[in-house]
């Protein structure tokens, strides 16, 4: 009987913090759906609210969202792909080898955590000019965006491969590669796939870290043709009036895909942190 | 009286000119000689959002160009206020970027001093009449302070003027044409319009941001100089807020805010929010610009702001009405590679017909007279032709380069004089916003000082 | 860190230790995991290490708006650069610099502390079965999948004294507090800054205990029931200690995120224009204010090297206090 309540109790404690954590994106899905003065003043709990479903129209149009939404998938996909790779590469060798370089290895991955943002900016900025000048186009292309996001995000996946890595037990590349495996065919063929939870996990935080990116989106991009979601929602803020509406109204939509892969992905990607983030 | 450069930057700047001079010639030349034949040429644009669908607006405005021009095509980029600076000016570091862009007037010299913008050479300047065509205030800040060398042309501006709701004046007895002539009629005129019920909401009587905004100094100015100061010294080397007549002009704006005039929740909120809490009919007075008229236009068709409104300039003070003045200003982007045909497009665009249409759909003013006094301007409301009336005393700011840096400390120390009028922690006093302005000017000056 | 001794891959690929002490001699080296991080090495080097010590020597130039065409031929002016920022009274970056140093030591610590403990509590709510389990934790993930920059945005409006919902629903709805306080401006902006913090942090954490909850074995916890432990003793006895290397990790990892902040700060007040106030501003924020946005990199780079050095001394430290924690295996 205690066990009832105490259950039912819990549940609702639950559901109770289920709807005040959603209380602000609520707001953020009713801002969306509201005329636009009445966004900007606040007068958002008013008797007369009528769904203004057009801001969902008027948001395509007044910002060119879905060359964002294209470009977003492109650049944080391939970056997502391109650093669980690597990523995974580096957290097995560090995984499983004892090699000099391992502990300094380690600790250059740590201290990229550290460094601000803002320090990246100037030098990174020449030097894609330099390398624009050099012949090969960096600033406001995808290959630009890749890199540099691929580079950023790639070491905290390693530390999450890593975690992970630790986990699997040697014997099963072991006994592969005593049957005559290389050491690289036991990885891809024996350990990667083992593995899969552990990659889901760490590719959804890359793209789910780059999705959110806006600094450097901002800086190295200058068309439409290449920009990403975070500067399409800025471009909704004009000189004098800003479309708060219609830029409620592309979160919202920029926040659905993630969420549906989310929601679909979810039983891997908690095993996968299961392992992978705990071990550290 | 102009003073030597004072950097090899500028110096190299300036012997640029010259050869500049003889390339823009040739080039000029050249294109005569092969008007529409050889390889097309394509220009690379930066705006800003001017209207709120610039992507689409800005190559509109420039169709009949490019008609007339077949062998140019142009490239538009909408930047927004705050990455398009760190863009604009890693472009100027880098001579990679645009071939012609948009600046704010403060930006320009700032920009033309990192030598980033390609000055106008002595034949450019004679084709656009050495810039008579342009308000003068605004010709000024298109050059550094203190240098001849003029870096573009100005292209829209930024007006300000005390948007009223006539309504609300008339139920409260006031006159406009009283209430604005004088500081001491506006208080008392905002004594009587403070809590009026007009079609069943209550106004408070004035709107301006205090602290999370980017106009908090734009909303002060105009009253230092009304008050007879100004925000910098006359040879602009020092921060001029704390002569007695910017404070006493410091004083009185703040006291509206401490005498509740204007209602203390308006002090957290930005411009953005004010505006349109004035076109739902929150308040009876906001000092805004000719972009109000835009939200104005789209406000829902029962709103009360309809047909209830006007401008009237700044309340005069002991120094006269002037009002704020800024906007933008188009350059040729030093690093272009097609100097001369983005030359040729930013000329268009400071040319009368362009000016105006372009105000007619973004709602600012143009920055020529002529196009400014042009009836399909004026006629289009009457405020319009009050603004262009109004803007015969706009003041702008200084043209340093240094003034970026400037407006950031300024508008963090009056960020906490209005936290002071807000009514929180420490009241609001005399002595206690002198001493604020004390610090203000100390750190003001160290900016200046490292600036010269 | 876990070690990697033993024999196993190892001993196959590269030849044995023992070797006769002939000086010559060249120990073969297993280049196999150096190919493995190459890839990520080279990225990384390109991406951080150049900015490091560009920034570095950017740190001891005269790198302003007038100088910025010389980018690394600007002129050298030592460590004027850090003594101005840190030491001199008058210097524009230094202004307000030690508020906004507390502010973010606070802020970092606060935010840090509320996002665990509520990512541990909710995690221990959701290790259980029931209805919707699937739907609640997609659910709760919604905060963090909300861009940041519209994070600011949105509580900017809540925030708001008079028309925003929080005030609303304080004094309006729930009458804890009897009248409406300003969040925007004035001492409260910090927590202004706190709570949106935490409310976009906390998910992420949940679901990073939730799986180490659940990678607990479930035969610890019958055998302490077993024994007649309560709820209470099971946690402190078995699922903290297991948790220990996750939550020292993730402790980490928020501290150095936080006092990184900026993007909800700048957002928050007048869209990066406006001054957050004495209570609401951030290091970070304070910086690219004061000396990014107008080119003062010199002065801007000095001082994101003396965080990278704190911050860096920081994890040092923290490493070698948790050392132990952190390598045991569960």
């Amino acid at each position: 009987m205690k066990r009832k309540t105490t259950t039912r109790l819990l549940n609702t404690l639950v559901w109770a913090i289920v709807v005040l954590t959603l209380s602000p994106v609520a707001i953020m899905v009713y801002a969306s759906l509201s005329d636009y003065n009445d966004v900007v003043t606040g007068h958002l709990v008013s008797a007369a609210f009528t769904p203004h479903w057009s801001n969902y129209r008027e948001m395509w149009v007044n910002v060119d969202f879905l060359a964002f939404l294209r470009n977003s998938l492109i650049i944080c996909g391939t970056t997502t792909v391109l650093a669980t790779f690597l990523a995974s590469l580096a957290a097995y060798s560090l995984a499983r080898f004892k090699f000099r370089g391992n502990h300094p290895f380690s600790v250059a991955v740590s201290t990229t955590q550290v460094i601000p943002g803002m320090l990246f900016f100037l030098p990174v900025y020449m030097l894609y000019i330099q390398i624009d000048d050099a012949g090969l186009p960096m600033m406001n292309t995808f290959h630009g965006m890749i890199f540099l996001y691929t580079a950023m995000f790639t070491p905290a996946s390693i530390w999450i491969m890593r975690g992970f890595f630790v986990t699997i037990p040697r014997e099963l590349e072991e006994a592969a590669i005593i049957d005559g495996c290389s050491r690289l065919g036991a990885f891809i063929r024996i350990v990667l796939p083992i593995s899969a939870p552990g990659i889901i996990a760490t590719a959804s935080f890359v793209f789910l870290l780059a999705w959110d990116e806006v600094f450097f989106a901002w800086v190295l991009t200058s068309s439409p043709d290449v920009q990403t979601v975070p500067v399409g929602l800025r471009l909704y803020m004009g000189q004098h009036a800003t479309r708060y509406d219609l830029m409620m109204a592309a979160a919202v939509v920029s926040v659905i895909p993630v969420l549906l892969t989310f929601f679909a992905s979810q039983r891997w990607f908690i095993k996968g942190l299961a392992a992978g983030a705990v071990k550290g | 009286m102009t003073r030597p450069p004072t950097s090899p930057t500028l110096a190299r700047a300036s012997r640029r000119g010259d050869s500049g001079r003889v390339r823009a010639a040739a080039a000029a030349l050249l294109l005569a000689a092969t008007c529409g034949g050889a390889g097309a040429v394509e220009l690379s644009m930066w705006v800003m959002p001017v209207t709120t669908n610039a992507q689409h607006d800005v190559p509109d405005l420039i169709a009949p160009f490019l008609r007339s021009h077949p062998g140019i095509t142009v490239r538009v980029t909408v930047l927004d206020w705050e990455s398009g600076w760190n863009k604009i000016t890693a472009a100027a570091a880098s001579r990679r970027g645009p071939d012609l862009l948009e600046l704010g007037t403060t930006w320009m010299p700032a920009i033309a001093a990192m030598g980033g913008l390609e000055p106008l050479s002595a034949a450019q300047l004679a084709q656009v009449d050495n810039g008579a065509a342009y308000y003068p205030q605004l010709w000024k800040t298109t050059q550094v302070f203190g240098q001849k060398a003029v870096y573009g042309l100005p292209w829209y501006a930024d007006v300000r003027a005390a948007f009223y709701r006539t309504d609300v004046f008339r139920q409260a007895g006031v006159d406009p044409a009283q209430a604005f002539s004088s500081w001491d009629a506006f208080h008392a005129a905002l004594r009587k319009i403070n809590g009026q019920v007009v079609a069943g909401k209550r106004v408070a009587a004035l709107a301006y941001a205090g602290k999370n905004d980017w106009n908090v100094v734009h909303n002060l100015a105009p009253w230092i100089w009304n008050g007879g100061g100004d925000v910098l010294s006359a040879d602009a080397k020092h921060s001029a807020l704390n002569s007695p007549q910017a404070l006493k002009a410091i004083d009185f704006y703040s006291s509206l805010a401490v005498e509740g005039l204007v209602p203390s929740n308006a002090l957290e909120k930005d411009s953005d929010i004010l505006e349109g809490a004035w076109v739902g009919g929150d308040y009876g007075v906001i000092f805004s610009g000719p972009w109000l008229m835009r939200r104005i236009f789209e406000a829902p068709p029962g709103a009360v702001v309809r047909g209830n409104f006007d401008v009237a300039p700044y309340p005069a003070g002991p120094a006269g009405h002037a009002t704020f003045f800024g906007g933008s200003n188009l350059a040729v982007f030093k690093g272009s590679r097609h100097k001369a045909e983005a030359w040729e497009l930013v000329k268009y665009l400071g040319g009368k017909g362009p000016q105006v249409r372009l105000s007619l759909v973004s709602s600012m003013m143009p920055a020529r007279i002529d196009a400014a006094n042009d009836p399909a301007w004026t006629s289009r409301h009457p405020v319009y032709a009050r603004l262009t009336a109004i803007a015969a005393d706009g003041h702008a700011y200084p043209p340093i380069p240094a003034w970026g840096p400037l407006e950031t400390v300024y508008t963090k120390h009056l960020g906490q004089l209005a936290e002071l009028s807000s009514g929180i922690g420490d009241k609001y006093s005399v002595p206690a916003m002198k001493a604020l302005i004390a610090g203000t000017v100390s750190e003001a000056d160290k900016v200046l000082e490292e600036a010269n | 860190m876990t070690a990697v001794t033993g024999p196993g891959l190892d001993a196959l690929a590269s030849p044995a230790r023992e070797t006769p002490a002939r000086p010559r001699r060249r120990r073969k080296v297993d280049a196999f995991p150096y190919l493995l991080l190459a890839p990520a090495a080279l990225m990384m080097v390109i991406v951080n290490l150049v900015p490091i010590v560009q920034g570095f020597r950017m740190s001891m130039l005269k790198l302003n708006q007038y100088t910025l065409s010389q980018f690394m031929d600007a002129p050298f002016i030592g460590l004027r650069n850090y003594r101005g920022v840190l030491l001199d009274p008058t210097n524009p970056v230094h202004s307000g610099m030690l508020g906004a140093l507390r502010n973010t030591a606070l802020y970092s610590i606060l935010v840090t502390a509320c996002s665990v403990a509520l990512g541990l509590g909710v995690a221990l709510l959701l290790n259980r079965d029931f209805p919707g389990k699937a739907t609640a934790r997609t659910l709760l993930m919604l905060p963090w999948v909300v861009p940041t920059y519209v994070v600011g945005t949105l509580w900017g409006f809540m925030w708001q004294r008079d028309e925003g919902i929080i005030n609303h629903v304080l004094v309006d709805v729930l009458h804890l507090m009897d009248h409406k306080p300003f969040w925007l401006i004035g001492g409260n902006t910090f927590l202004a800054i706190v709570i949106p913090t935490v409310w976009r942090a906390w998910p992420v954490l949940m679901l990073i205990f939730l799986a180490a909850l659940q990678s607990v074995p479930e035969e610890l916890y019958e055998a302490a029931r077993l024994d007649g432990a309560n709820a209470w003793q099971r946690f402190r006895n078995i699922t903290l200690p297991s948790l220990k290397p996750v939550i020292v990790i993730q402790v980490m990892f928020q501290i150095i995120d936080n006092v990184y902040s900026y993007n909800i700060v700048a957002m928050m007040f007048g869209k990066g224009a406006g001054y957050p106030g004495e209570w609401g501003d951030l290091l970070m924020p304070l910086l690219t204010r004061q000396s990014f946005s107008y080119w003062r990199f010199g002065e801007g780079a000095a001082v994101s090297f003396v965080m990278m050095a704190v911050m860096l001394a920081f994890v040092a430290v923290w490493m070698k206090t948790f050392r132990r924690s952190m390598t045991s295996e569960a």
